[in-house]
Formats: C-alpha cells, sequence, structure tokens
C-alpha cells in the first residue's frame, strides 16, 4: 500500500489522527531515540524564540518608545506591518514542500538570526519594523517546519509529547524575557537592543549541530517515490459550502478573541510602567508569575475539555478571560493586579488548547490543515495585527480617543462578548465524538 | 469538485476588498473621533522624556530640540541635578497623572520621575500653557502633594473613559454579535439547502 505524506500547512493538533507510520526497511531512513531527542531540543529553540521575540516587544515598549521617541499611536501603528510577517511566514512554509525541510529550517534559522540581529542596529522606528517584519517571517517558517519535521519523525504515541514540549517552550521565552528585564539587561550599554542579541544563539547552535539535523524520513521517500504525496487542497477549499459555515463561526471566534487579547498582552507592560507606576523590575516580577503560574491554564483547559466538554470550558475561559484582564487594566490595587494578572494569563492564554480544538475538530481530515491555516494564519493573526495597533491608537496620551491604554483596553475587552455568544449559540459539542463522526 | 473551488475564487476576491473597504471605513471613522487638539498630560509626558533624554549616549541634541519644541530647557534643568545617568536616560520612572484646569486657561499637571543613580523620586506640577494648537511647558515646581498626584499614588489618571463610552461599547458588542450570528447562519445556508437537498 502506498502511504500518504502530509504537507507543511499548519499547526497539527492532538485531535488529528495519526498521519503516518512507515515501516522502515532502509538504514539510512532509521531514526533512534537519541536523534529525535536531538531533534526535539533544536526544534525547541523555534517555539522559545517565538515567545521570546514577541515578549521583547510588548515588556521593553517603553524602553523602545524612549528610543525612538515616537507616540504610543506610531507604536501601535508599526505593529501592522511586524505582525504581518507571520501571516507571510505561512507561505514561506510550504516551500518545505518542495526544497525539503531541512534546508527550508536550517535558512530560516539563518534568516531569522540576521535579521533579529539587524533589529539591534534600527535607526529608527522604522527600520525596526522593517527588520521585525522580517524576522517573524522567518521565525513563523522556522516554527511550522519545526512542527512539521515533528509530525513527520515522531512515532504518534509521543507526537502529542513533542508537541506539547514545543509549546511550554513559547511560554519559557516569555518567562526568560521577565528574567532577564529583572536582571537589568536593559540597563546595560545596548539597552534593549542586548535583548535581541540574544536571538543570535539559534544560530550558535545550528552551526554545531548542522550536519546532524537530516532531512526527514517522509520527505526522502516522497522523492524516491515510495510514498504517495498528499494531493495539495486548494487554499480555498475549506470555504466550499459544506464547510464555510464552520470556517466562519470558528474563524469570527478567534478574531474577537485575539483582538482583545492581544491587544492588552502588548501593551500591559506599557500600562504599568506608565500609567500604574510601576518600575521595570517590577514588571518582570509580575510577568515572571503571570506566566509561570498562568501556564497551568493550558493543563486544566486541556483536561476540563476532555470531562466537561468543549463548550461549557470555553465559555467559563472566555467569561474568566474577559473579567480579570478588565480588572488587570482598571484595578488601582498594585496586590489586585498581581493575582487578576495571574488568572487572565490562565483564562485569556490557557484556553489554547479548547480554541485548537475548535479549529480542528470540526473539519474532515483531507481540509483540516488548511481550516487550521485560515484560523490561524488570517483570522487570528487579525488580532496580532489589529489588536496592539488599535490600543495605540485610541490610546494614545496625547491624541488618542480615549487618551489611555486602560480603559481602551477595557472597552475592546467587551468585543470577546460576542465571541462568548457564539460558542453558546452554534458550536456544537464534541467530546467524546470521533473525528468521522463529527464532520460526516 | 475542482470546478466548485473554482467558483469560489470571484466570491473571494469580492470578499476581501469588501474586507478592505470595511478596514478602511473603520480607520476612517477611528481617526474622526482621534483628539484634534494635543492633551496637556500627553505634551508633559513627551516633555519629560524629552528632558530625560539630554542625557543619553548620541541623542542629546536631538533631545534638546524636542525640550525646546515644548518648553525651555532651563526649566527641566533641576531635575537632573544629582543624576549619575551614564550615558542613559536620566529617569528610571516617569509617570504623568491629570492635569488641573485652571480658569485663565492653563493647565497644572502633576508629575513623578525617579532619577537613574541616584533613585531620588521628585514630584512635580508643570504649568502648561496652550497656544498654536499644543501647549509649551511654562513653569515647574513643587505642588501640594494632596492635590497633586500621579495615578502610581493614588491620583486620577491622565484621561479617562466616560461611562457613556462603555456603554456605547456594550451596544457595539450587541451589533457585532448580531452581525456574527448573521455571518454565520448565511454561510450555512447553503448547507442547510444541500441537506434539505
Amino acid at each position: 500500500m502506498v502511504q500518504k505524506a502530509p504537507i507543511a500547512a499548519g499547526l497539527p493538533t492532538d485531535f488529528e489522527p495519526p498521519t503516518y507510520a512507515a515501516p522502515v526497511d532502509d538504514p539510512a531512513l532509521e531514526r533512534d531515540d537519541r536523534y529525535l531527542r536531538l531533534l526535539l531540543w533544536l526544534l525547541v529553540s523555534a517555539a522559545f524564540f517565538e515567545g521570546y521575540d514577541a515578549s521583547i516587544l510588548s515588556l521593553l515598549l517603553p524602553n523602545i518608545q524612549g528610543t525612538f521617541h515616537v507616540s504610543e499611536a506610531v507604536l501601535g501603528i508599526t505593529r501592522i506591518p511586524i505582525e504581518l510577517g507571520l501571516f507571510a511566514a505561512f507561505f514561506v512554509a510550504r516551500l518545505s514542500d518542495r526544497v525539503g525541510r531541512r534546508p527550508m529550517l536550517l535558512w530560516s534559522v539563518v534568516g531569522y538570526t540576521v535579521f533579529t540581529a539587524l533589529t539591534a542596529l534600527s535607526w529608527d522606528i522604522w527600520s525596526f519594523a522593517f527588520f521585525q517584519f522580517a524576522s517573524r517571517i522567518f521565525l513563523g517558517a522556522e516554527y511550522a517546519v519545526g512542527v512539521t519535521m515533528i509530525v513527520e519523525e515522531f512515532p504518534a504515541a509521543r507526537r502529542a509529547r513533542a508537541l506539547g514540549t514545543l509549546l511550554t517552550f513559547a511560554a519559557l521565552g516569555t518567562i526568560v524575557v521577565g528574567v532577564l528585564l529583572g536582571l537589568g539587561l536593559q540597563d546595560g550599554p545596548l539597552e534593549w537592543r542586548a535583548f535581541y542579541l540574544v536571538g543570535l544563539a539559534p544560530l550558535l547552535v545550528l552551526s554545531v549541530y548542522r550536519r546532524r539535523i537530516k532531512e526527514t524520513r517522509r520527505f526522502l521517500e516522497v522523492k524516491a517515490g515510495r510514498v504517495e504525496e498528499d494531493p495539495k487542497p486548494s487554499m480555498l477549499e475549506p470555504w466550499r459550502p459544506r464547510y464555510r459555515r464552520n470556517l466562519v463561526l470558528v474563524g469570527l471566534m478567534h478574531m474577537l478573541r485575539s483582538i482583545p487579547l492581544f491587544g492588552s498582552t502588548a501593551w500591559w507592560a506599557f500600562y504599568a510602567e506608565r500609567e500604574r507606576g510601576f518600575s521595570t523590575s517590577k514588571v518582570a516580577v509580575y510577568i515572571i508569575c503571570a506566566y509561570g503560574l498562568g501556564c497551568l491554564g493550558y493543563y486544566v483547559c486541556g483536561r476540563a475539555m476532555e470531562r466537561f466538554g468543549r463548550r461549557p470550558t470555553a465559555m467559563v475561559y472566555f467569561a474568566g478571560g474577559i473579567t480579570f484582564s478588565i480588572l488587570v487594566f482598571q484595578t488601582t490595587s498594585s496586590s489586585v493586579q498581581f493575582f487578576a494578572l495571574m488568572l487572565a494569563v490562565f483564562f485569556g492564554l490557557g484556553m489554547g488548547p479548547v480554541m485548537g480544538a475548535f479549529a480542528t475538530e470540526l473539519f474532515p481530515t483531507h481540509i483540516r490543515g488548511q481550516a487550521a491555516a485560515w484560523t490561524r494564519n488570517v483570522f487570528d493573526i487579525a488580532g496580532y495585527v489589529f489588536g496592539p495597533a488599535l490600543v495605540g491608537i485610541l490610546g494614545d496620551h496625547t491624541t488618542g480617543a480615549i487618551g489611555n491604554i486602560g480603559d481602551t483596553v477595557t472597552v475592546l475587552m467587551i468585543i470577546q462578548i460576542p465571541a462568548l455568544y457564539l460558542v453558546w449559540r452554534y458550536m456544537p459539542e464534541t467530546k467524546g465524538r470521533e473525528l468521522e463522526e463529527i464532520t460526516a | 469538485m475542482k470546478a466548485e473551488t473554482d467558483a469560489l475564487k470571484k466570491p473571494f476576491l469580492i470578499g476581501v476588498l469588501f474586507v478592505v473597504i470595511v478596514v478602511v471605513i473603520l480607520g476612517g471613522l477611528i481617526s474622526l473621533f482621534g483628539s484634534t487638539d494635543d492633551r496637556p498630560e500627553g505634551v508633559a509626558e513627551r516633555w519629560l522624556t524629552a528632558v530625560g533624554d539630554t542625557t543619553r549616549k548620541g541623542v542629546h541634541d536631538d533631545a534638546v530640540k524636542r525640550v525646546t519644541a515644548h518648553g525651555d530647557l532651563a526649566l527641566g534643568e533641576h531635575l537632573l541635578d544629582g543624576v549619575k545617568a551614564d550615558d542613559k536616560s536620566a529617569f528610571t520612572t516617569l509617570e504623568v497623572g491629570k492635569g488641573l484646569r485652571s480658569n485663565v486657561g492653563t493647565t497644572l499637571v502633576p508629575a513623578k520621575v525617579v532619577q537613574r543613580g541616584s533613585d531620588k523620586v521628585i514630584s512635580e506640577v508643570l504649568e502648561l500653557t496652550p497656544g498654536n494648537g499644543t501647549w509649551r511647558v511654562t513653569r515647574v515646581g513643587p505642588g501640594d502633594p494632596d492635590v497633586f498626584r500621579v495615578p502610581g499614588d493614588g491620583g486620577d489618571v491622565a484621561a479617562k473613559a466616560p461611562l457613556g463610552l462603555y456603554a456605547i461599547a456594550l451596544l457595539i458588542g450587541v451589533g457585532v454579535a448580531a452581525a456574527a450570528s448573521a455571518l454565520v447562519r448565511a454561510a450555512g445556508r447553503e448547507q442547510e439547502l444541500l441537506l434539505d437537498a
């Protein structure tokens, strides 16, 4: 029987059935445990730097503003081209289906490192935005190819754990920025630019291990004609009438969640320093604790959606996320802020697993990757792009219509309420149902 | 199946165009509701940032230019006494509170800075005078700490969204929910017809 190879189309999840399980009779294609461990440790750097890079921009926003002397509105607007890099990354990642996973991974690491180093040399806000846009393209591509390599190289039983490790390291990236902030790296001679030079680390690791990374078995077998390549479905396939309703539903939910979510995460540090008088070290302590404990939200969400179902879990997480985020941006008490921030991260970011389930379970296997790609790369990224921009423009201290960041985020949080309504009104419950039964 | 997907191309392009138009209209509406005049608190914040930047390596001349755009440099010099900047910005913390409008047209804005190196906390009041659609800092001096407080010390934030705005936002939320609901139902109509057939 000729087996099918997966394509690099988006983030697969635990809910997808195994894509491939090839018996290996060619010794050159054998992958022992040692190699898989090495591969995983090399790939987690992609996930780590995705979290790390996004957090520098959020946590050092007042410092970056100070260097380039720009208003909050301009800071917000520059986020639009920067985050569009992640959108472009989707198309770059698809090149790996043609040139191979290994060269794509190596070149994306080189590209990311070069543009991250150039970010440290930015001379104005627009050069900064351009270098960050380019580094986001390569970072996004590196992450997508990394996920594809795990799916193609790891046996089904270990794949979910490997992908879980990858997601955990993204959160760790944020915590490390908090630690470096607490250690005062921004007070050194290079100020915030030193954080971007840390991004050179993947290139150093890669130069040591470059020769030990192999092309994936699936890709080699496709090239050798031993495995039939999956026919690539059209990008528009999930928009066909029979899938359109679910795509619109899931897409709108993701967008209504991501606009206020990324507006708030991008501006919290700025808000805390400029509107609540926090010192940089206090911001660092809050971030380390909030993300450290808030990460439990992922775990609890995963367990709750299996036990109580997707819909009730999503509704509780949406309600918790809205409530505690509003509290974070309204309270004047530092201690209330501390606990509210932890709970906002717990619910707001922690609902990732249930959102991932919605984005994949409602679509049949042959278009699941495409549907997930639309959800992540179009609807979700709309939030990355417009959320921080809206907060910056409306909350600008000098010219913004609202004039402060805290109230602007609070107003935007109200946008999440329609997402809660969509879950309650339209989302089918998929707990305990087989994928074939759901998508029939 | 391919013909069905190909038939989606034209409506898809129309959809993309529609989304672009909506984004442009929203952008226009937001800029329409943006403040046309500068807020004195925002100008005070920028002026203090520029004063702090005068001790930074490589940007001194530019910082002086930005200071003089909104006030005299001499007004802020005492804020730099005792700073050990080490070529960095003079202040590690900078916070501005809600200004008090006087009946002669000036605004008194409370501000707090923490000096780099000495960690000395300085709370001052900036007097701003309007002119040419913006504001100029005309005096910097001490103020009554019970009246002039920054948000970190329990004072009000520079600008506050009126309660009515939250009511409007809730109404917009209801409108978004209704529009999203209509979109989901419209997207599923063809699926329902397929099932009926």
